[in-house]
């Protein structure tokens, strides 16, 4: 089983995306803000953590920069409605593995999220508190 | 020793021989009846070099004559132009003395009929004012050139002062020895006005392309996030029907659905509404009509969505009825924006329509004023760009586009009113449209 942390502010599109995830065999946490996603992702241990972007609190750019502060190792996907590009460049200035444009398409996503848990099976893992 | 007659042929033999020489080109004015041959002889020389004094002369004069027309001819044409030049014109000495301007120069500078005598120097500001001296100097011992044969722009300053930008063009002369400089002066203040009004042109197309990559930018932003529930939980009721679930369970994800929906189409309306207005599409319909009627109307239409939550809707009007000029649907559309948010941001408190009138200052203005949530200076600054309330959790929690007082503002400033708005966090809002108007003094 994928543990995977599901960071998302808008209710209707957490519960939808939870449920189809779980459907894929993942355990899912949700968290409703960037500052709660840091709080669980300081607290336990997960396979990937999936943020979307524009987030009250604290955003999603925020909340990656405050998790790779702490040295969370955890493979992040942003999650975004934003589909242009100077948006999707910031991924290039965070330390992130993927960004998916929303509506999401659950083939690609499953992929990705294969892609990023089989890198992470290779490599020594850094344990962090 | 010959003869007297044999003498006297032979002075008439070589008189008519030198008369033959010089015929058709001397004419005789002093004759002598002296038959003696030196006597002739001189006389004949005397009328040749007479003669050619006389041609020579007739030579030079002719000469002068064309001369005298050259120099009339390109005088008649330099005091035309001199006079008649839109460029100013100034020629100073080695010193930078001022020995001659045109009409335009003077004009230029300001300084009519007084230039003369005075040095350049005093018609630049400084440091250039300070500087000229040591720079013609320069010139002169070295050759070194800044603005002789060059040109260049500089600032020039008139005599009251005021300093102008020109285009300065310097030709040296050389007369009887003295070097002159022959300065022409370009007036180039509506160039530098038109090269700024298009920077300034450019600048704000540049800015509107900009607003409106930005406007798509937030408006796939808004429509995604809605398209995303619809399509995400479509597809999770078809995965879960594949499955053998039953549509009975899909209840909730189906209302998740047509909720996104619905706030797609109201998004859509918005932005249709905005780019009509923008577009000029959208055009004033100016009638006689009776505010405190449309106040009252407003009030009891919205009286169901303002008191849903719990709130008190108060009305407050005049006390008499006026006719006034202009688009009721309008003003109507405006006050119902207001009031909606009021309702939306406000729970178990007072929702206030207020509409007052000042005869003296031509001004009508309602009041919408609520004891909601209020907002900070911060995003009181922000609320009326498109796709922006006060915060992004707001759309979350209460709903909305984010256009709604983007609306609001183009439509009042249709009508020609300003909108107004103050708050406070945690003690509500008041938003205030004032539309001046003629009012009569009673209807």
């Amino acid at each position: 089983m994928i543990r995977i942390l599901l960071a998302e502010d808008d209710a209707p599109n957490r519960d939808m995306l939870r449920r189809r995830l779980e459907r894929r065999d993942c355990l899912v946490t949700p968290a409703e803000n960037g500052a709660e996603a840091v709080r669980l992702a300081s607290a336990q241990e997960f396979d990937v953590i999936l943020m979307d972007v524009a987030m009250p609190e604290l955003c999603g750019w925020d909340a990656v920069r405050e998790l790779r502060a702490r040295g969370c190792p955890t493979p992040i996907l942003m999650l975004s409605a934003h589909a242009f590009a100077e948006e999707q460049q910031q991924a290039a200035f965070h330390d992130v593995q993927g960004y998916l444009c929303k509506p999401l398409q659950m083939d690609e996503l499953m992929q990705l999220i294969g892609e990023v848990t089989a890198e992470r099976g290779e490599t020594p893992r850094v344990t962090h508190d | 020793m010959a003869d007297e007659s044999v003498l006297r042929d032979a002075i008439r033999e070589i008189a008519d021989q030198l008369c033959l020489a010089v015929d058709g080109r001397v004419d005789f004015v002093v004759r002598s009846r002296v038959a003696d041959i030196e006597v002739q002889k001189l006389v004949v020389l005397i009328n040749f070099l007479l003669d050619s004094a006389n041609r020579l002369l007739e030579a030079q004069e002719a000469q002068s004559r064309s001369l005298d027309a050259l120099v009339m001819e390109r005088s008649a044409l330099l005091k035309a132009t001199w006079d008649t030049l839109l460029d100013g014109l100034v020629v100073i000495d080695a010193e930078g003395k001022i020995l001659a301007t045109n009409p335009a120069a003077e004009k230029l500078l300001k300084a009519p009929q007084t230039m003369v005598g005075h040095n350049i120097r005093e018609f630049m500001p400084d440091p250039q004012r300070s500087e000229h001296d040591g720079y013609l100097h320069r010139y002169q011992q070295t050759g070194e050139r800044r603005i002789i044969g060059i040109g260049r722009e500089v600032e020039a300053q008139c005599l009251d002062g005021e300093r102008i930008p020109v285009r300065l063009a310097v030709s040296e002369i050389v007369i009887d020895g003295q070097r002159r400089y022959v300065g022409l002066l370009r007036d180039i203040r509506e160039e530098r006005a038109q090269l700024e009004r298009v920077q300034r042109e450019r600048a704000r197309a540049q800015e509107a392309s900009l607003a409106k990559s930005r406007f798509l930018a937030a408006m796939s932003h808004e429509l995604r996030t809605p398209l995303n529930a619809v399509i995400g939980y479509s597809e999770l009721i078809l995965e879960e029907l594949s499955d053998g679930f039953s549509v009975q369970n899909s209840r909730k994800d189906l209302e998740a659905i047509r909720d996104a929906g619905r706030h797609l189409l109201s998004l859509i309306n918005d932005v249709l509404d905005l780019s009509r207005i923008e577009a000029g599409h959208v055009e004033l319909r100016v009638d006689a009509f009776d505010p405190v009627a449309l106040t009252r109307s407003i009030h009891s239409t919205l009286r169901p969505l303002v008191e849903k939550k719990g709130n008190r809707f108060l009305l407050e009007l005049p006390e008499t009825a006026v006719q006034i000029q202009s688009d009721a649907g309008k003003l109507r559309q405006c006050l119902i924006n207001l009031l909606g948010n009021a309702a939306k941001f406000t729970e178990a408190g007072v929702v206030t329509l207020r509409l007052g009138w000042d005869a003296a200052e031509s001004l009508l203005t309602w009041e919408v004023v609520d004891t909601g949530i209020g907002m900070t200076e911060a995003q009181l600054g922000r609320i009326f760009e498109a796709f922006t309330q006060a915060d992004d959790s707001i759309e979350r929690r209460y709903g909305g586009t984010g256009l709604g007082l983007t609306l609001t503002l183009q439509l009042a400033q249709m009508l020609g009113a300003r909108l107004e708005v103050e708050s406070q966090p945690g003690q509500g809002s008041c938003f205030r449209l004032l539309l001046p108007i003629a009012l009569p003094t009673e209807a």
